[in-house]
């Protein structure tokens, strides 16, 4: 049967009706899909540079703050101490041509007064930087530490640091004791805990560290929790000197956090 | 040769509707809400395939059935489009309302203009424009907004690709299909188009099962 030029029409305007049809809806899903990539893409790269940045400001501020603590620690033991033990030294001359008992009194007050100012400056120096971790270096430096916290609280603390005689990046020893001092910090505060585990092996070629407490523990990925500002620290420190890390704790089984810092 | 190649691609399409009617009823729970809502469209075109083969066979009329499978297409996507738009209740009333006084135009249609021995191209237009457009709406109010790596984004998404392309492809058939009739095109020739609409339903309900299959494949990790 051969068709009217109507019914042609009618047929081809269906067709080329259906070809558009489809060719725009293809085109405009392809378009959405690869636009949506892109976006999304570029909401990563975003993403990234923000926690980039973020970091960097972290660690900055990290390092401006141990710039900090040396600079004050020096000052308080080269200034400040050094002229607490002139003016010692200027108040036993005068001791010795004050005659009277009263003068003899207010010299006892002052000479305690200067014993007390020149302890508590070396304190804080201390606290500041310890002076151990400089001269005799990591181990000595954790020992002191941890025997400081074993005499000040009754959690059993235990500890094993393996020796080496091998020579250790400074930044590497200031950023593990400043990790083991905030974890202790933190299992001390807010850890509840009683027995608290660390061990410390310095190898030729590695450093590594595992502590562990049997506190409250907590959520690392809790959400809505914030990170406290102590484990980022933490987590800053250990990228800083790119150490390999890992915080494992869960609500009612303590927290073990373990680090390794390797080198050729 | 089209009538068998239309017959071969609508008993694809019917395995594939078998297939994912099955999939939408038995893992329900596992569906995102989003998804599983397109059970009441698949549910519609099974039985009003069905019904359509048994009275073709039986040698009786079956186009009342697509007056009713456009007024159930358009609730159904309705419902659908209601919850990918997330309306606000206001919205949402408006929008029911909208649905709802198309559905009575449909019937209104179905009574007076197009009677229901015949094709319904009015309504089926109007429908399949509304729902090309709520597609066209979709990708325009997902752009940036949807992470395209997440199941239940995807499958959304795949589900609105299929309404795109089938109701845009079809459009022009379906449009044209009572003027076919009455300008005497020949059967032939009418059997060509129906192979189009055969081959496209094949692809809607291909896209519709990798959208269901999309969110059973990844469990959610919890």
């Amino acid at each position: 049967m051969d068709t009217t030029p109507a019914q042609t029409e009618i047929l081809t305007t269906i067709l080329i009706g259906i070809f558009l049809m489809l060719l725009l809806a293809l085109a405009f899903v392809l378009f959405f899909y690869f636009s949506q990539r892109k976006f999304q893409a570029q909401q990563l790269l975003a993403q990234e540079l923000e926690i980039e940045h973020r970091e960097q400001l972290l660690l900055a501020s990290i390092k401006t703050q141990e710039d900090e603590r040396q600079r004050l620690a020096r000052e308080l033991h080269d200034e400040v101490g050094s002229k607490l033990n002139v003016i010692n030294l200027g108040l036993h001359q005068l001791k010795k041509q004050g005659t009277t008992p009263e003068a003899q009194q207010s010299f006892q007050d002052l000479f305690g007064l200067v014993r007390t100012t020149t302890e508590t400056t070396r304190r804080i120096a201390h606290d500041l930087l310890p002076p151990t971790l400089e001269k005799f270096g990591l181990l000595m430096a954790l020992e002191e530490l941890c025997d400081q916290y074993r005499q000040s609280s009754p959690v059993i603390l235990e500890y094993e640091f393996s020796e080496s005689s091998i020579q250790l990046d400074p930044l590497v020893v200031l950023n593990f004791f400043r990790v083991v001092q905030e974890l202790l910090s933190n299992t001390y505060k807010y850890s509840q805990a009683t027995t608290v585990k660390i061990s410390l092996a310095i190898k030729p070629h590695s450093l590594a560290l595992f502590y562990q407490d049997n506190g409250i523990g907590f959520d690392p990925n809790a959400r809505g929790q914030q990170k406290g500002m102590g484990l980022k620290n933490i987590e800053s420190r250990m990228r800083t000197i790119q150490a390999d890390y890992q915080l494992d704790s869960t609500p009612g089984s303590g927290t073990v956090f373990t680090a390794q810092k390797t080198w050729s | 040769m089209y009538q068998d190649l239309a017959l071969l691609f609508g008993k694809v399409y019917l395995v594939i509707l078998v297939l994912n009617v099955i999939l939408v009823l038995l893992l329900y729970k596992r569906l995102p809400v989003k998804v599983r809502s397109v059970r009441f469209f698949l549910l519609g075109s099974l039985a009003t395939d069905l019904a359509s083969r048994w009275l073709f066979y039986q040698g009786e009329n079956n186009l009342f059935l697509l007056h009713i499978y456009t007024l159930w297409e358009l609730l159904a996507w309705g419902w659908f489009f209601n919850l990918v738009f997330e309306h606000p209740p206001k919205a949402q009333r408006i929008f029911f309302a909208g649905i709802g006084g198309l559905g009575i135009l449909l019937v209104l249609n179905s009574i007076f203009l197009e009677p229901l021995t015949g094709f319904n191209s009015n309504a089926k237009t109007l429908v399949q424009v509304l729902l090309v457009g709520f597609a066209i709406r979709y990708f325009f109010l997902a752009f940036g907004k949807i992470d395209l790596t997440k199941a239940a984004a995807q499958s959304v998404t795949f589900i609105n690709f299929a309404v795109l392309l089938y109701y845009s492809g079809t459009l022009f058939i379906f449009m044209f299909s009572r003027l076919l009739r009455e300008y005497g095109v020949a059967s032939v020739q009418q059997h060509g188009l129906w192979v189009i609409n055969a081959l496209l339903l094949v692809v809607f309900h291909l896209l519709i099962f990798i959208s269901l299959w999309i969110p059973l494949r990844r469990r959610p990790k919890y």
